[in-house]
């Protein structure tokens, strides 16, 4: 009975910054893209179209999925885990080369990255791996067997997008923080992680290279695409040229409808609309942290936590990118980027935290 | 497993930190789009902004009476920008059978993919406009201006005419540039990466500022009049080549310079002779077209003749040496140190007095007086007389008088100085000195611009002109003028009389040098009233063949054009005839 009272009880709010983020998106896509796609395909359409399937199937997805209990996924987290793995061993098998990375399998028409599964397979399986062993979350040594199978995923997306691996390890921290009781570890771990990346920048030169162009971006050509992004942030001003009006799209910025869509936003609708976007994922991470909290149990709190994690690392990484806050690398904005995969996985992961805000007391 | 108290604590630590940083975000947007913002713009202005050149239309050039002799015509470039193109094979024959042009090379231009391909320049308004009535995707009709000259080849080298970038390239058109050529406007358009306009954002424009139309002294009906005398003459005697001046010896404003042939400023790089360019290496034919282009009355110099006994006579009176009465012998030669130099009479002119001598243009009287005056006088009156220095006709590449040294100047070079020998000076040279002896002492600037006027015809600038006084005395000019005038009523150069006129005047014959190629020069120089001049004219005609006399084939030009100037400037026949007896 106490259920069928809370039948209704979708986090509405949830669903409404959802809906509006991916109408937001749909909108800039297609005046971010409509050049590029004249350009390429003589379709100003031919992103949006893709796009648009891909949000259908996505919010079909979600609508599906939040009508199901989340526990009945925990079944699949394990199959989730090795089909995450064995994609990504495919993708670096018979992946599809596009700008010098194999990210993407061709299965027919459809093209799929895999590394946009992973992170929704790595959210489920952690969240049920911790729940079972949350009782010895305190011990260091659950932390990192916890850790531990996350790493293979981290290392095979690794290969060949290595900012989505950043972005399913900080899911995999995230996770295992807010089910560990204590703190002084992650601050050690925290510690290790930096110092890890020094030494991780410093192997590489062109990882060194990525930071002095970071620095200046004017005097690299390689710092082109964020200069080209600092420029459309900066012609934007407090409102905006107005929606279409981005010149920087034209061309001058490449594949504007990737990454570095957020600084068409900025340009076309100015700190404004960019502010009011920044507040949009606001409002979403705030309901992942109500739903997270108010959850019945600890995977429903965990999927919530994992999904908070998700988003916050992707948009803060990517506008701290796109206003070169931090040095470039590939990060995509959740809904607004073009991409079908991505679209289609962030909705089903938001289709089973809207599963478990059915189920808050 | 339940959602533990530190659970939700740590949740909510997440929470904090990603709400800190996206604020953290928030500020360096504002960062970036207020302060930082105007650097970015104008970055990003620049990387946009395509620069195009609007040409100023160039001035007109207007003769005195504001006939227009130097005009603009507007022309079209046509060119298509390939990624507007609708419809390629209707572009194709549009342009084909408008223009007249080849299919295969317009189709190759409208397919090829560039931002913009020039199919033709200088098209006609006419088909441009007819072009833009299409209304065709992707084709761009451009005005621009073109130098155009009504009268093509009149005042040719006067005028001179323009290049490619509508700059003036000899003559007034260089000179003048600054006033003509006008100020240049931009468009400032917003483009995409590859460079093509867009469409719908505000393009800047700055508008162009057209040049200021040149009035000149010229008259255009003097002028005319005169290139059609001289054509005819020149035809007549088979000449190569007829130059009359007309000009206020009052001021210096010339009313006519014509140097026949002369050539079509509408085609300026087209020989006047007649000859196949293509015949020619590029070398002979710029060297062929810098010959045509230049103006023989200020650029070439020649060998004035007897014209300069009216110089050698004043600097005489001037000096006091001679005296009108003072009487000479001539016996058809004199001879000068171990030289015998001939008169042009080869029996010579028995005796006879100064006027007599001057009417005669008798070579021995002149070597007398001009002995009389002595080498270091005689070089200081054509020193006085300005005969060295440029006259600083507003018109490029006057030629300096090619002189002897001082201190070379023997008795033989002098004798044959008085006549107008063994050195050179310009047509205009003759002219401005010649003027100034008879306007009773002024040294004028001979000039061709006399007025700057702005669009409406008001005039913004008058130009001025420096004059020097005191060349020659009052009474020597009177007594010049009174001379010359005899010359023409009774002496060598009654061919130029006209019934009711009193014209002063002086006839030459020079032979050039080489002597052996007995080529000759045929010149006279008038001026009317011979009592208070209004008018100097000068007739230099190169090479005649046949007769080559200046007072039988000169003076009868100058003669005809006085018939019909004289009256047209309103000066009326029948004036009191001050020094006809």
């Amino acid at each position: 009975m106490e259920r069928s009272e809370k039948r209704r009880h979708y986090d509405e709010t949830l669903l409404t910054v959802v809906i509006i983020l991916v109408v937001i998106g749909l909108v800039m896509l297609y005046s971010t893209s409509a050049y590029n796609g004249e350009v390429k395909f003589h379709d100003p359409f031919y992103y949006l179209k893709k796009q648009g399937f891909a949000t259908f199937i996505g919010i079909l997805g979600m609508v599906i999925v939040s009508r199901i209990d989340y526990h009945r996924w925990a079944k699949l987290a394990v199959p989730g885990y090795l089909a995450a793995i064995a994609l990504s061993v495919a993708v670096m098998l018979f992946g599809d080369e596009y700008n010098g990375s194999k990210r993407w399998l061709s299965l027919g028409p459809v093209s799929f990255q895999p590394s946009e599964f992973a992170k929704a397979a790595v959210i489920l399986f952690l969240a049920c791996l911790v729940t079972r062993y949350s009782k010895k979350m305190d011990k260091f040594r659950t932390l990192v067997l916890m850790m531990l199978p996350v790493l293979p995923i981290v290392a095979l997306v690794g290969a060949s997008n290595l900012s989505t691996a950043i972005i399913i390890l900080g899911i995999a921290v995230v996770l295992v923080f807010v089910a560990s009781p204590k703190y002084s570890q992650f601050i050690w771990m925290g510690t290790a992680g930096i110092a890890f990346m020094a030494v991780f920048l410093a192997m590489e030169s062109y990882r060194l290279e990525r930071l002095a162009i970071w620095r200046n971006p004017e005097q690299y050509e390689k710092g082109y695409q964020t200069l080209q992004g600092l420029y459309a942030i900066g012609s934007g001003g407090l409102f905006g040229r107005g929606l279409g009006n981005s010149v920087q799209k034209l061309g001058f910025l490449p594949e504007a409808q990737n990454d570095m869509i957020f600084s068409i936003i900025c340009e076309e609708l100015g700190l404004a609309g960019a502010g009011i976007i920044i507040f949009l994922f606001l409002l979403l991470i705030w309901r992942f942290f109500v739903i997270a909290v108010k959850a019945p149990d600890l995977l429903g709190a965990l999927i919530a936590s994992g999904a908070m994690a998700h988003m916050m690392i992707q948009v803060i990484l990517n506008i701290a990118v796109v206003t070169n806050s931090i040095p470039n690398t590939g990060i995509t904005l959740p809904f607004i980027s073009y991409g079908g995969t991505s679209v289609v996985f962030l909705l089903l992961e938001m289709g089973l935290v809207l599963s478990v805000s059915r189920l808050v007391e | 497993m339940k959602n533990r108290t530190y659970n939700k604590k740590k949740i909510l630590v997440v929470f904090i930190c990603a709400a800190l940083i996206l604020f953290g975000l928030i500020g360096r947007l504002v960062w970036l789009m207020v302060f930082d913002a105007e650097y970015y713009q104008e970055l990003a202005q620049d990387l946009h902004e395509r620069e195009r050149e609007i040409k100023a239309a160039r001035g007109e050039i207007v003769d005195r009476n504001g006939v227009v002799l130097a005009a603009n015509r507007t022309v079209c470039t046509i060119s298509v920008i390939h990624s507007q193109i609708e419809d390629e094979d209707l572009v194709t024959e549009v342009l084909c059978s408008e223009l007249g042009l080849e299919e295969s090379e317009v189709r190759k231009k409208v397919e090829k993919v560039s931002s913009m391909e020039k199919i033709q320049t200088n098209v006609d308004k006419e088909t441009g406009d007819r072009i833009r009535k299409y209304d065709l995707a992707g084709v761009k009709v451009d005005e621009d201006y073109k130098r155009y000259y009504p009268f093509d080849d009149l005042a040719s080298r006067v005028l001179g005419f323009t290049g490619g970038d509508n700059q003036g390239i000899i003559g007034l058109e260089v000179k003048y540039e600054d006033y003509l050529k006008g100020t240049n406007g931009t468009i400032l358009t917003v483009t995409d990466a590859r460079g093509v306009e867009l469409d719908g954002v505000a393009e800047d424009r700055i508008e162009p500022v057209a040049g200021e139309t040149l009035q000149v002294s010229l008259d255009y009906n003097m002028q005319a009049y005169c290139q059609q005398v001289a054509e005819n003459v020149m035809e007549e005697k088979q000449a190569e080549a007829v130059s009359i001046l007309l000009m206020n010896p009052q001021n210096g404003e010339i009313y006519a310079m014509v140097n026949v042939p002369e050539f079509d400023l509408n085609n300026p790089y087209e020989l006047n002779t007649g000859v196949d360019e293509n015949s020619l290496s590029d070398e002979e034919l710029q060297d062929q077209l810098n010959q045509m282009w230049r103006n023989r009355c200020i650029n070439d110099t020649y060998e004035p003749g007897s014209t300069f006994k009216i110089i050698t006579a004043s600097a005489c009176l001037e000096e006091g040496v001679v005296s009108l009465d003072d009487t000479f012998v001539c016996p058809g030669y004199r001879i000068v140190e171990d030289r015998k130099i001939r008169c042009h009479k080869v029996g010579g002119h028995g005796q006879e007095t100064f006027v007599q001598g001057i009417q005669n243009s008798c070579n021995p009287v002149f070597m007398d007086i001009g002995l009389r005056l002595g080498a270091d006088r005689f070089y200081d009156y054509f020193e006085k007389f300005g005969l060295l220095k440029l006259t600083n006709v507003d018109l490029p590449g006057e030629a300096g008088t090619i002189m002897h040294k001082k201190e070379d100047i023997g008795t033989v070079e002098l004798a044959t100085m008085t006549f107008g020998q063994s050195f050179q000076v310009t047509p205009i040279q003759m002219a401005v000195t010649v003027s100034s002896i008879i306007n009773g002492g002024t040294r004028v600037t001979p000039h061709v611009a006399a007025a700057v006027l702005d669009e409406n015809g008001e005039k913004i600038e008058t130009f001025d002109y420096d004059s020097e006084k005191g060349i020659v005395s009052e009474e020597t000019s009177e007594t010049m003028r009174m001379l010359l005038e005899s010359v023409v009523s009774e002496g060598s150069g009654k061919n130029a009389y006209i019934e009711g006129y009193s014209i002063g005047g002086k006839t030459a014959t020079s032979q050039t040098l080489p002597r052996s190629a007995n080529k000759y020069i045929s010149s006279f120089i008038g001026f009317a009233p011979a009592d208070d001049p209004q008018i100097l004219g000068m007739v230099i005609i190169h090479d005649p063949k046949g007769v080559y006399y200046g007072g039988t084939i000169a003076a009868p030009v100058l003669r005809d054009i006085y018939d019909n100037v004289l009256p047209y400037l309103g000066i009326e026949k029948n004036q009191t005839m001050v020094y006809t007896k």
